[in-house]
Parts: structure tokens; C-alpha cells; sequence
């Protein structure tokens, strides 16, 4: 594995090496894999084989995307075409066999548990298909996912978790959610909590909810997240754009005080587009 | 007869093509403009047509946008999610079922419905119907007031496993969808509408019963329309100001010039014989109607010239018809004309016309013992004399031979019968000698003349002169005669045509002809001993005589064919025994059978009669023998066949002497003109010398027209043998059977 950690000439030698290696790694290929939850959905992920022995490696969208949001699909391709087995599953947000990304108005029938589940299916899933330890790679809201699943089942088989631009809720200058928010959903959840209500969550002015499962998300506000980063068992790596502007200020002093593993990339943002595409695949080729 | 058509004018060929040209013009113009309203016609057909298939597939591809849009509604997850959990379906619906990233915006409304055709939960706002039918998957349209919508249904599919769901209708305004996404050419966009206010279930095909749409005018054919009509129009206005500019300007350029050379021709047809400078005719200026003028010019003037060469040539050809090429004189055929016009002019005058004809005596003769040369240059000179005298008023014109004529007018005839002494003189005097003539020559003159006053016929003119020069030709006759009515007495046997008949059958056929007889007796015992042969015409019960007889027979040349029938004739009085037994018969032979060697085959016929008979042969003195040579030769010829030759008529020519030398001649007979000579004392004297000199000479005498015993006896001593006349007997058919025809008492006395 090549690591060049901020080094330009490194660059250019990884991308030669990530068009040669699938040529010397054997014949690699891709499928849909579906999976049936417990509650009836399909929910499916696209699996990127190989023949490689390195630790598969789960790679999980951001808030209401697929895998085919561009910043995960570049990491999964890469990674892929690196020798990695790469899983890139869609959450189901409570729609069957999802390949769309869900607007913020649209009826979320979904909750942070039922993702943690779904997040639960695939690694096992993918431990089966490999039988080797699961790297877990997240973006986002989708890294928030991962620490709710790292923390909900923590003897799961997981080699090393990756949080791309890690949020929590109730965090950053976009977020729209905030107390009022969540007093106003602890009240619709008191009076009745299975209607359909408009609230205000991430970067969603509407976001068509109801209460319990708006709650759920609100749940996992940065306390929540520290608190479950500092129970696992193995420290992940937490890489940050230089230019987040989704972040808090407080957001990464506080990481770091729970002794997580920060890689930072100057000038990048959330979403580590343009030329920071390079430089995130870097960060996370050294951290694999 | 041929028809021909009466030409018309150019002026009037030009109006006509003018109008013509208009005529064609106009109609080209608007058969043109007709065609392009037949082409506009068919684009605007073909425009309509274009127009109805195009609205056909601006509806059909509206139906299949909205179909495709509601497909792609239907592969928004968020339908599906509804499908799988229904709770919130009115939520959805309120918020989320005209999400326009997935709906058009011409959907009006959506719906899903379950796998029983009811919808999800009832909409009280949704105009879709809550529950459909699940047979009738597909779209159909409705009217509502006039706006069609069109509603699709489609079923809902589980994406990995193709389970039916359920299904997705939308119901969407169909005309924005058909006038947003369709490209019309042929129909306005804004016009299209439904005719019809409300239907609650159609199909497409019908619904495009109830569409209404103006066409799109073509933009070309709207274009050109104006441009080809404005085109036609200046085309026309622009030819009609050409035609009536260039037309006239052609026409006077062409017309004027052939008016010109048509009146030019005219002047010419008048006035012919004008020659034309083609220096003063003014050129014309188109060069071929020029070079026609010009070529017209040179053509008449070259005919005029030719004109001119043909006058002269007629002229020529007038004095040679006119003319008679030996003497100059004017020829019968100017006569004959002439003549006319004095018979005309006689009709209108009462001046007095007067003809003379002129006649060389014995001019054939001279002819044929000259030769032609010398007779030729003796009708010059007799012309040339005649001419002298006549002076150039008057015309002397050649009829014939040796026949000369003139016509005096207003001249009287004692005049004329001067001049005609004068022409008579004048030929008396010419120097003949210097032609080698040794005769005499002379010329009969008739005169005739007319006075239109006295009432006489002009046309008798010809024949009075004709009678006239008759008698003066005649022996005994002055050799100038004018014409009296006796003269035409005397001459009735000649000029009647019922003698002139008789004597024509009698010569040619022998029909009429008898021989008459007159003895030649011996002077000194008075015995008959020969009879001449003298022939007679016996004409219904009359006798025609000789002086009737041989003026046609020398007018005719009929001298052979009256000697060989009085040769028959002769020989048949032989044979009949007319004539006594140891007489004798003389004939006379013309000149001119003299010498024909036929006569000698005739004569030869006498030779039975040889032994009883003295046979003569009288060579007629008067009428000059020609041929001397062969003449003398035949009668040679006779004399040694038995027969005696006789020359008849001694004394009355002129060259008596020189044929007597010439001529093998027995017989002597002094002309009656000689023998009369012996009462004159001095002519008897000369008479008695010639007598005796031929006496002498070997030759046997014989006198003619003895009357009288005294003359008898008086010629029987100047040495005369024989003699003959009425004192010894008249001709007659019958002999008589006597010894002497005088007894020799009273013959002696």
C-alpha cells in the first residue's frame, strides 16, 4: 500500500499505480447486492470485488445520498481500482431497493436505528463474503452512521473505520435543527408521534418526518458522537477539508480531546472536490 | 379561275401583328398568372395536408412526452415509497406528487392507485378519478371546456423483482405539451384549439376530428405571391409600353421604307420608260430594304436598257419583216398592213387613193439567162428607179418577185398616171448595160385608182391594178394601163372564178380540153399541109379561148401540164383520125417544157403516127426559151425522133434572130405583127429582106394572120412557103375533108 501524504510527486506515481494495479491484481468486477431487512425492505449495495486479501472495505454515503454521490464513488473507485474489495451500500431511508437520493421534503420513513441495522446487515454481510475484518469508510452524516453503528454493535467484525468530514447534529453553522427544533418534535412526539411533520434538519428547511423518527437523528448531537467515539474499541481516523465550513469551531478540538486520529487536508472542504479528490485519497491510503 | 386573295396593307399586317402580340402577351400573362395560382393551389393542398399530419404527430409525439413523463414519475422512488407504505399518501400528494423535477408542469394531476385500481387514500382535490379501470392501462383523452387532457395509466413495478405495485395516473393539459415541445412549419401554434367543449373519453385519431388550427402561411409563397403578381404586372404594363413604343418605331422604321419602294414601284409602273438616277433616291435606312430599293432601281433601269436593246431589236426585226432585204424596199407584209390603214383612213377621207403595181416584163427570163446575181441587181436597180421617183412620200413596196407596188393618196389620177410614165421612163432609161444586159428592160404598170365620194369599194382597188397591169403586160397594150370597167369585161374569163376553174380542171386533169385545128396550107396551090394544133376549153357547152387559158397557165406555171394534155390529146385525134392522112399536126411547146426531158417520153408517142403524118414541134417565140443549151439539145433530140421544129410567133420578141441562130429550127412563122408589115412599102421592103434572109438561110417560111388572098400572094412572093389564117380556114374541132381550103383561082387572086 502506497501512502504519500501530502507530497505532489507522490501524486502522480499513485494514479499510475491505481490504473496499473487492477491489471496486476487479477479480474475485478462489480454487483448489486441485495439484502431483505426486517421490516420488508430491499436494500442493496454495490459490491466492487477483488481478489485482493486486504481487509474489505464498507464505504457509506452522507445525509439522504447514494453511493453515487461523487465524493464516496471516487473513494470507492479508487479504492477498488487500488485492490481493495469495496462495498458501497444505499441506506434505505425507508424507501425499498433505494438507488435515488431522498429530497428533504419527501416523507422520511426512516430513523437513525433503522440505518445502524441496515449499516449492521452489510458489514456482516460483507465479513461473510470475505471473512476478513471490515474497514468502514463514511462520509459526512454517513460517518455519524458509522459511529452510531460502532457504537451500537461494537464486537462487530471491523479492522478500522474512516470518517470523512464526520458532523453530528445540532453542530455547524448549517445545521438547521437546533433545540427549539427538537423541544417542537418532543412535543409532536408526545402528542402524536406517528404524523407526518415538517421539521428543519442538516442543510433540510422541510424535512417530512415524524417526530420519534426526527428525534432519532437529533439524538446524536456531538455529545452523543464524542461520547461514542471515545468507546471504541479502536480509534478511527477522522479526516477533515482545511476549508469545512460545515464544521463547528469546537468540532475538532473536541475530536481531538477524545484521542481520535485527525488527518486534516488544507484548503479542501466538506465535500473534498476538485483537486482535493487526490489528496483525500492519499490521506485515506495512509490511513488504511 | 384561281382565287386570289385581295392583299392587305402592311400598315393594317402591322396593327394586326400588333394586336396579335398583345393579344398573345396577355394571354401568356395570365395563363402565367393562372398557373401560379394552380401551383399556389397545390402548395396550399399540400400545405394542408402537411399541416394535418403534422398536427397528427404533434399530438402523437405530445401523448408520448406525457406517457414518458409519467413513466419517469413512476421511476421516482418516492412513488414506489408510497406504494410500500401508503400512510403517508396524502402528505405525498399534498407535497410531493407534483414535484416538478419528476412532473411536467402541464400535469395537472397524479395519482397512484393499488393493485385494484383504487387510489392510495381519496383526494378530495384530485380530479382523477379515485378508482380506475385496471383493463384500461394505457391513456385517453377528455375535453373539459375546450381544453383536452389527456390521462395516463401505467402500472407500478418492483424495480428488482417486476412485481406489479400498483399504478401511476397523471393527468396533464395535452395542447401546451403539443405547442411547447412540437416544431410546427405549417400550422400557427397559437391557433390550434379544440372545437368541441367537453368530452369525457376519446381517442387520439378522434380528438384530431375536433382540432382547429389556422395554416402557417408559407412564408415563400406568401413572398413570391405579391412578387410574381407585381412581376406579371410590370412585365405587361412594361411589354404594352414597349409594344406601343417599339411597334410604331419598328413599324415606321419598316413600313416607311416599303411604302416608299411600293410607291416608288407605282411612279416606276407609270411612268416605265423613266430611267432612275439612283444618285437622287434618298437611302433608306434599314440596309436591306436599301439594297432592295437600290437593286429595284438597278433592276428597272437594266430593264429599261433591255427594254431599249428589245425596241431597237423590234425595230430591226419590223424593218427586217417590213423590209425586203434585196431591195430595202418595204415587202408584202408592210403592204398587206399598210393597206389596212388606208383602208381605214379611206373610210374617213374623201381624198383619192390610187395604187400602182409594177411588173418587169419577161423578168424570169432575164432571171434565168443572167442569173440570179444579174436578176437580183436588176430588181435593185427597177426598185431603187421606182423609189427615185417616187420620192419618199410615198412608199414602194415589193409583192412578189418582180411585182413592185405604191399607194398615192390625195393625189389625182392624172397625176398619178404621170408619175407612174416617170417610173416607166426612169426604168427605160437605166444604164441595164451596165448589169451585162444586153435587152431591153422594161416594166407594165397598172394603175387603179378610187375616190371614197363616188361610194366604190376600196377593195376592188387591188383588183383593178391587178387588171390593169394584166392588159399592160399583154401584147398589143400600152405598157402603162389604167383601169376602166372594159378592161374588167375583157378580163372577166381571167378573173371570173368559174373560167378559172374550168381552165384549172381542164390543164391539170385534161377535163373540157379539146384540140381545135387551123390549117397551115401551101401558098402556092393553097392545100392544107399541117394542121396547129390549137386548144380549147369546152366549159358547159362554152368554149373557153386561149387568151383566158394561158394567162392562168403562166400565172399558175402550168405550161408543162397543159403541154403533155395536148400532146394526149393530139395523139388521140391521131388515133380517132381527126386529121386527114398524110397531112401533118404541129403542137406548141411552152418554153419552160422545152427542156423537161419528160417531154421528150410524151412526144415519143407520136412515133406511130410518123409515117402518115408531118409532125412539128412549135417552140412559142414570145416567151424566151431558158436553157438554151438543153433546150437545143432536146429539140435535137426531136428533130432526129422525125419531128420538124417551128419557131412560132417570129417577129413579136425581141431576140427572134438570136434564137433562130441558136435553135435547130425547121419552120419559120412570122407573128401576124410582121406579116401586116407587108402593106407598108418600106416594111414591106424589110419584110422581104428578113423573108429572104431566112428563106436563105435553109429555113421553111410560114406566115401568120393571113386574112386575104392579096395578102396571100403577096407573102407567097416574099418567098413564104406556107401560111395560115382565117382566109385559109378559122381553128376548128372538125376538119374539112376537102382538097385545098381555097381554090387555087381565088388563092391565087
Amino acid at each position: 500500500m502506497i501512502i504519500c501524504r501530502f507530497q505532489a510527486p507522490c501524486r502522480t506515481f499513485q494514479w499510475l499505480a491505481v490504473l496499473v494495479f487492477p491489471l496486476l491484481s487479477g479480474i475485478a468486477h462489480s454487483e448489486i447486492i441485495h439484502l431483505q431487512t426486517d421490516s420488508g425492505l430491499t436494500i442493496n449495495a454495490e459490491y466492487l470485488d477483488t481478489t485482493s486479501s486486504a481487509s474489505p472495505i464498507l464505504i457509506l454515503h452522507g445525509f439522504l445520498q447514494t453511493r453515487d454521490f461523487f465524493t464516496v464513488r471516487r473513494i470507492g473507485n479508487a479504492l477498488h481500482e487500488a485492490g481493495y474489495k469495496v462495498l458501497l451500500p444505499n441506506l434505505s431511508l425507508g424507501i425499498n431497493n433505494r438507488r435515488q437520493s431522498l429530497a428533504c421534503e419527501a416523507v422520511h420513513n426512516h430513523s437513525m436505528q433503522q440505518d445502524t441495522n441496515e449499516i449492521a446487515l452489510w458489514v456482516d454481510w460483507l465479513y461473510d463474503q470475505t471473512d476478513r475484518p471490515v474497514t468502514l469508510i463514511g462520509h459526512s452524516a454517513g460517518s455519524l452512521n458509522l459511529v452510531s453503528y460502532l457504537d451500537a454493535y461494537p464486537d462487530s467484525p471491523i479492522e478500522k473505520s474512516l470518517l470523512i468530514s464526520l458532523i453530528a447534529f445540532l453542530q455547524g453553522p448549517v445545521a438547521k435543527e437546533n433545540a427549539a427544533e427538537r423541544l417542537r418534535a418532543e412535543a409532536d412526539l408526545n402528542r402524536n408521534g406517528v404524523r407526518i411533520e415538517r421539521y428543519r434538519l442538516a442543510y433540510c428547511d422541510y424535512y417530512a418526518t415524524t417526530a420519534k423518527n426526527y428525534l432519532s437523528y437529533l439524538a446524536w448531537d456531538p455529545h452523543r458522537t464524542l461520547k461514542a467515539i471515545s468507546g471504541m474499541k479502536i480509534k478511527p481516523t477522522i479526516i477533515f477539508g482545511g476549508g469545512d465550513d460545515r464544521l463547528g469551531p469546537d468540532w475538532k478540538p473536541q475530536l481531538q480531546t477524545h484521542q481520535a486520529d485527525i488527518v486534516e487536508i488544507d484548503g479542501a472542504n466538506h465535500f473534498f472536490d476538485h483537486a482535493y479528490e487526490f489528496d483525500l485519497l492519499d490521506g485515506i491510503e495512509k490511513s488504511l | 379561275m384561281t382565287f386570289r386573295p385581295k392583299p392587305l396593307s402592311l400598315s393594317l399586317f402591322t396593327i394586326l401583328f400588333v394586336m396579335l402580340f398583345l393579344i398573345l402577351l396577355f394571354t401568356l400573362g395570365n395563363l402565367t398568372y393562372r398557373e401560379f395560382e394552380q401551383l399556389d393551389n397545390k402548395f396550399r393542398i399540400a400545405n394542408e395536408h402537411s399541416a394535418a399530419a403534422e398536427i397528427e404527430s404533434a399530438l402523437s409525439e405530445a401523448i408520448s412526452q406525457t406517457r414518458e413523463k409519467t413513466r419517469q414519475l413512476a421511476a421516482w422512488e418516492e412513488v414506489g415509497q408510497q406504494l410500500n407504505n401508503p400512510t403517508f399518501y396524502s402528505y405525498w400528494y399534498q407535497y410531493r406528487a407534483k414535484n416538478i423535477e419528476y412532473v411536467s408542469v402541464y400535469t395537472l394531476d397524479v395519482a397512484i392507485y393499488d393493485l385494484h385500481g383504487n387510489m392510495l387514500a381519496p383526494m378530495d382535490t384530485s380530479i382523477l378519478p379515485r378508482k380506475i379501470d385496471t383493463d384500461g392501462i394505457g391513456h385517453y383523452i377528455q375535453v373539459n371546456n375546450f381544453e383536452p387532457l389527456i390521462v395516463v395509466i401505467i402500472p407500478m413495478k418492483e424495480s428488482n423483482s417486476g412485481k406489479k405495485l400498483g399504478y401511476l395516473a397523471t393527468l396533464s393539459n395535452l395542447f401546451p405539451v403539443l405547442k411547447g415541445f412540437s416544431h410546427f412549419n405549417h400550422i400557427n401554434r397559437n391557433s390550434i384549439r379544440v372545437t368541441i367543449d367537453e368530452i369525457d373519453m376519446i381517442s387520439s385519431q378522434s380528438l384530431l376530428e375536433y382540432i382547429d388550427y389556422r395554416l402557417t402561411s408559407d412564408p415563400y409563397a406568401q413572398a413570391i405571391k405579391p412578387v410574381v403578381k407585381q412581376s406579371l404586372l410590370q412585365l405587361a404594363g412594361t411589354a404594352l409600353i414597349l409594344t406601343l413604343l417599339i411597334f410604331p418605331l419598328a413599324a415606321w422604321l419598316v413600313n416607311r421604307p416599303i411604302l416608299q419602294i411600293s410607291q416608288q414601284i407605282d411612279q416606276l409602273q407609270s411612268s416605265p420608260r423613266t430611267a432612275v438616277k439612283q444618285q437622287t433616291v434618298k437611302p433608306l435606312f434599314i440596309k436591306e430594304l436599301d439594297k432592295i430599293q437600290t437593286s429595284l432601281y438597278a433592276y428597272h433601269n437594266r430593264l429599261n436598257q433591255a427594254n431599249s436593246y428589245l425596241d431597237q431589236k423590234t425595230q430591226e426585226l419590223d424593218d427586217i419583216v417590213q423590209h425586203d432585204p434585196l431591195t430595202g424596199v418595204m415587202n408584202r407584209r408592210a403592204f398587206d398592213s399598210y393597206w389596212r390603214e388606208v383602208t381605214d383612213v379611206f373610210k374617213h377621207s374623201a381624198d383619192e387613193i390610187c395604187l400602182i403595181l409594177f411588173d418587169i416584163n419577161h423578168f424570169k427570163a432575164l432571171n434565168d439567162t443572167y442569173g440570179h446575181h444579174t436578176g437580183d441587181e436588176v430588181l435593185i436597180a427597177v426598185a431603187q428607179t421606182l423609189k427615185h421617183i417616187l420620192h419618199s412620200r410615198d412608199q414602194l413596196f415589193r409583192l412578189s418577185g418582180d411585182e413592185f407596188a405604191t399607194i398615192l393618196m390625195g393625189i389625182p389620177s392624172r397625176k398619178a398616171m404621170q408619175i407612174a410614165k416617170q417610173c416607166h421612163l426612169a426604168v427605160i432609161n437605166y444604164p441595164f448595160d451596165k448589169l451585162g444586159i444586153n435587152e431591153p428592160v422594161r416594166i407594165s404598170i397598172g394603175v387603179a385608182d378610187i375616190k371614197a365620194e363616188k361610194g366604190e369599194n376600196i377593195n376592188a382597188l387591188h383588183w383593178q391594178a391587178d387588171i390593169a397591169i394584166h392588159f399592160a403586160k399583154r401584147p398589143g397594150y400600152s405598157s402603162i394601163i389604167r383601169f376602166k370597167p372594159e378592161l374588167a369585161e375583157n378580163a372577166r374569163g381571167l378573173f371570173s372564178n368559174r373560167t378559172h376553174t374550168a381552165v384549172y380542171e381542164a390543164v391539170t386533169r385534161g377535163t373540157g380540153l379539146v384540140m381545135h385545128y387551123q390549117p397551115i396550107v401551101d401558098l402556092e396551090n393553097g392545100k392544107p399541109q399541117y394542121y396547129e394544133a390549137l386548144v380549147r376549153i369546152v366549159h358547159d357547152g362554152q368554149l373557153i379561148m386561149p387568151s383566158h387559158i394561158f394567162p392562168l397557165v403562166e400565172a399558175r406555171s402550168l405550161d408543162l401540164d397543159l403541154d403533155f394534155h395536148v400532146i394526149e390529146k393530139a395523139i388521140s385525134d391521131l388515133r380517132e383520125g381527126r386529121i386527114p392522112v398524110n397531112t401533118g399536126v404541129s403542137i406548141n411547146i411552152s418554153a419552160p417544157a422545152i427542156v423537161e426531158h419528160e417531154l421528150l417520153q410524151q412526144l415519143a408517142a407520136f412515133k406511130p403516127f410518123m409515117a402518115d403524118y408531118k409532125l412539128l414541134i412549135e417552140i412559142t417565140e414570145t416567151a424566151l426559151i431558158t436553157q438554151l443549151q438543153t433546150a437545143r439539145k432536146n429539140l435535137e433530140i426531136l428533130r432526129n425522133m422525125g419531128f420538124s421544129i417551128a419557131l412560132d410567133d417570129f417577129g413579136s420578141g425581141y431576140s427572134s434572130l438570136r434564137y433562130l441562130g441558136a435553135m435547130p429550127v425547121d419552120v419559120v412563122k412570122f407573128d401576124i405583127t410582121l406579116t401586116r408589115l407587108v402593106d407598108d412599102r418600106a416594111d414591106n421592103l424589110i419584110l422581104n429582106h428578113l423573108a429572104k434572109m431566112i428563106s436563105e438561110s435553109g429555113h421553111l417560111l410560114v406566115a401568120e394572120g393571113i386574112e386575104s388572098a392579096q395578102i396571100a400572094e403577096q407573102l407567097a412572093k416574099l418567098g413564104f412557103r406556107y401560111g395560115q389564117g382565117y382566109y385559109f380556114g378559122r381553128p376548128a374541132r372538125a376538119i374539112e375533108k376537102t382538097g385545098s381550103s381555097k381554090d387555087s383561082i381565088n388563092y391565087s387572086a
